[in-house]
């Protein structure tokens, strides 16, 4: 007996239901994910470097590289992270309030005060660490680690991602939300300080 | 493909039959009603309504990508949900009149329509771009419709899928590991698949099939052990054609079958390639063996031998395309006795190539498949085309290969023709008339 006589015991009628059914329910249970950290989420403010590419279904979307991006691990450590390895880095806001990853660790740490843990994968196993002004230093003999928080990729109407290229990288920040999990989301673009886009849960 | 060629073939001599009066016209209508099925002309709805669904499908796909904001995107997900649920309630209700393509496009739309809705909520959300988890949940979502409704629509939608999958992969690099989840979506699709009697779905089902079977030696594929990845592409492509031909005798599922001419072109591309390598300095390397190819050879001699012991459908000659792949699967063995580098290594690759060609054409005449002869003639024609251009040896050496390899397959011609004109007469019993 093949699988799909086996399943036409089942009245067609309720089966094309069942498939719209659990085929919006896929979509939907995706969305309420999402929804979850924008909503409940602790806020963090991100500096960025932006670039603009399209997705084919997606449509126009900015690039978002983040100083948090690149984690130095000390010295004396010896490279235990793995590409694609899921990590918790713990963030801490500097004077400006824009913050600063100051731990990486494959366990999530317990923390306390402002700091906030966001989880990511490793894309990098070790590459140069960037100095104060942003700029990769390789002279020094610190290592670092590349992390994608999922934070990478904003989706803008088309045209307007050149408009955020073209502005100068240091005014652009991110306001994400980091979920208690460290799943985080981006919850507002802004320019100068200024929301630009603000992303409500639906 | 076989198939589709046996009923062209049927189609144009029962025309020739009724014109020369062996059979009547309505025996030659029952035949077609019987064997070739529903005319062409009532196909022709069903495929525009197919054409129309990708259309409309695209739309909304261009519409999400857009990301237009006058309209919230709520309502957007909303209206996307919509269409996914009144493309599935369209499908029921064309199935229930008896429009079966149509179902069938309603059902594919409804499909498309969630994937274009998994990348709306990746716009809305501003998830990272990441290929292989999206077609993963295209896949999935496409592997429920297609089960549910039964629509080969999308089933070819969710192999297509779990081939981008695994295709996306290959950027991450993460193609250095096999991919095993892959089969948790392969193997229902296939036992889907194998209920199915669609060409396209049966061309996706062994494409996302060869996909996986191939991440087994892409890892190799750089420096000297590439002579093992053709090595190993040769041998599954026999056991390909042996498991399409006893499918075909023996009435098996069209998934199965279509193995074989699908194997037959993988073969001769292949052999192609090791003419390319054998006299392509830069592509030559040191024949170095991999433990995989080991069982996959294995497993394509054993296929060779079932193919001699169960196919009798193929008579006799069945021995001629038996030779044919066993030619095929010697050309790597060639390479491991180190004298590619040199002529005679060359000369011996070409000959081998050129035998398993030819006996690949003489064994789809012999045997009525027409594409192991079509796929013998385009792997002879493109061997002689890459031998003129890299010569062997010299020019005169050239010219002298060519000579007796032509002289031979003349002397085959007429040892051919006698063979026939011998089983005529031995055919035609004696009435004893002068």
């Amino acid at each position: 007996m093949t699988a799909d006589r086996l399943i036409s015991r089942v009245p067609a009628a309720l089966r094309h239901i069942l498939a719209a059914l659990l085929l919006c329910g896929l979509i939907f249970a995706m969305v309420m994910q999402r929804a979850a950290i924008l909503r409940d989420g602790k806020e963090v403010r991100l500096q960025v470097v932006p670039v603009d590419p399209r997705d084919l279904f997606r449509g126009d979307f900015v690039i978002l590289d983040y100083r948090i991006g690149t984690v130095e691990t000390p010295i004396d450590a010896k490279s235990t992270f793995k590409y694609g390895q899921k990590v918790f880095v713990t963030l801490r806001p500097d004077e400006t309030g824009k913050a600063r990853a100051v731990a990486i660790s494959v366990e999530a740490p317990t923390v306390s005060g402002s700091d906030i843990v966001i989880s990511g994968l490793v894309s990098s196993q070790s590459t140069c660490p960037l100095n104060d002004a942003g700029i990769r230093d390789c002279k020094g003999a610190s290592r670092a680690v590349g992390v994608r928080y999922g934070l990478e990729s904003y989706f803008v109407p088309q045209g307007e991602g050149k408009g955020i290229e073209r502005t100068e990288k240091a005014r652009v920040e991110v306001v994400a939300a980091v979920a208690p999990s460290g799943q985080a989301a981006i919850k507002r673009l802004l320019i100068d300080g200024k929301p630009v886009y603000t992303e409500p849960p639906y | 493909m076989f198939e589709r060629n046996y009923r062209q073939k049927l189609d144009a001599d029962l025309t020739r039959w009724v014109s020369d009066g062996v059979i009547s016209a309505d025996s030659a209508l029952s035949i077609r009603k019987a064997r070739l099925g529903e005319e062409a002309g009532s196909r022709l709805p069903g495929t525009f309504a197919m054409l129309g669904a990708l259309m409309l499908a695209a739309s909304v796909s261009a519409f999400v990508a857009a990301n237009w904001q006058e309209i919230p995107r709520v309502v957007k997900l909303a209206g996307i949900l919509l269409v996914i649920a009144a493309g599935f309630l369209a499908a029921l209700q064309l199935d229930r009149r008896g429009m079966a393509r149509g179902a069938d496009a309603a059902a594919t739309f409804a499909t498309l329509c969630f994937g274009a809705g998994i990348a709306l909520v990746g716009q809305m959300y501003h998830l990272p771009a990441d290929w292989p988890a999206g077609a993963m949940l295209v896949a999935i979502g496409a592997l429920v419709a297609a089960a549910l409704t039964g629509r080969n629509g999308p089933l070819i939608v969710a192999f297509a899928a779990m081939i981008a999958w695994s295709f996306g992969r290959l950027e991450v690099w993460a193609w250095k590991e096999q991919h095993w989840s892959f089969l948790l979506l392969l193997v229902p699709g296939w036992l889907l698949a194998l209920g199915r009697a669609n060409r396209l779905v049966s061309f996706t089902a062994v494409a996302a099939l060869s996909f996986w079977l191939a991440g087994f030696f892409l890892r190799y594929i750089d420096g000297q052990t590439f002579f093992a990845v053709v090595a190993a592409g040769l041998a599954i492509a026999v056991i390909y054609m042996v498991v399409g031909l006893l499918s075909e005798e023996r009435g098996g599922p069209p998934v199965l079958t279509a193995l074989a001419p699908l194997g037959a072109w993988g073969f001769g591309a292949l052999l192609c390639v090791e003419v390319v390598r054998v006299l392509e300095r830069s592509l030559y390397g040191k024949a170095t063996l991999i433990g995989a190819v080991f069982p996959v050879y294995a497993a394509a001699l054993l296929a060779l031998a079932a193919l001699f012991v169960l196919w009798r459908g193929g008579g006799r000659e069945r021995l001629v395309l038996i030779a044919a792949l066993g030619l095929g699967l010697c050309v790597p063995l060639l390479f491991l006795t180190g004298f590619g580098h040199l002529a005679v290594g060359r000369i011996l690759v070409s000959v081998t190539v050129l035998a398993s060609a030819v006996a690949l054409i003489a064994g789809g005449i012999l045997t009525g498949h027409r594409t192991f002869m079509v796929v013998g003639y385009a792997v002879f024609g493109v061997s002689l085309l890459i031998l003129l251009w890299r010569t062997v040896g010299t020019l005169l050496d050239q010219s002298l290969f060519f000579l007796v390899a032509g002289l031979v397959l003349l002397g085959l011609g007429a040892g051919a023709r006698k063979l026939t004109n011998w089983a005529r007469r031995m055919a035609v019993p004696d009435t004893g008339k002068v």
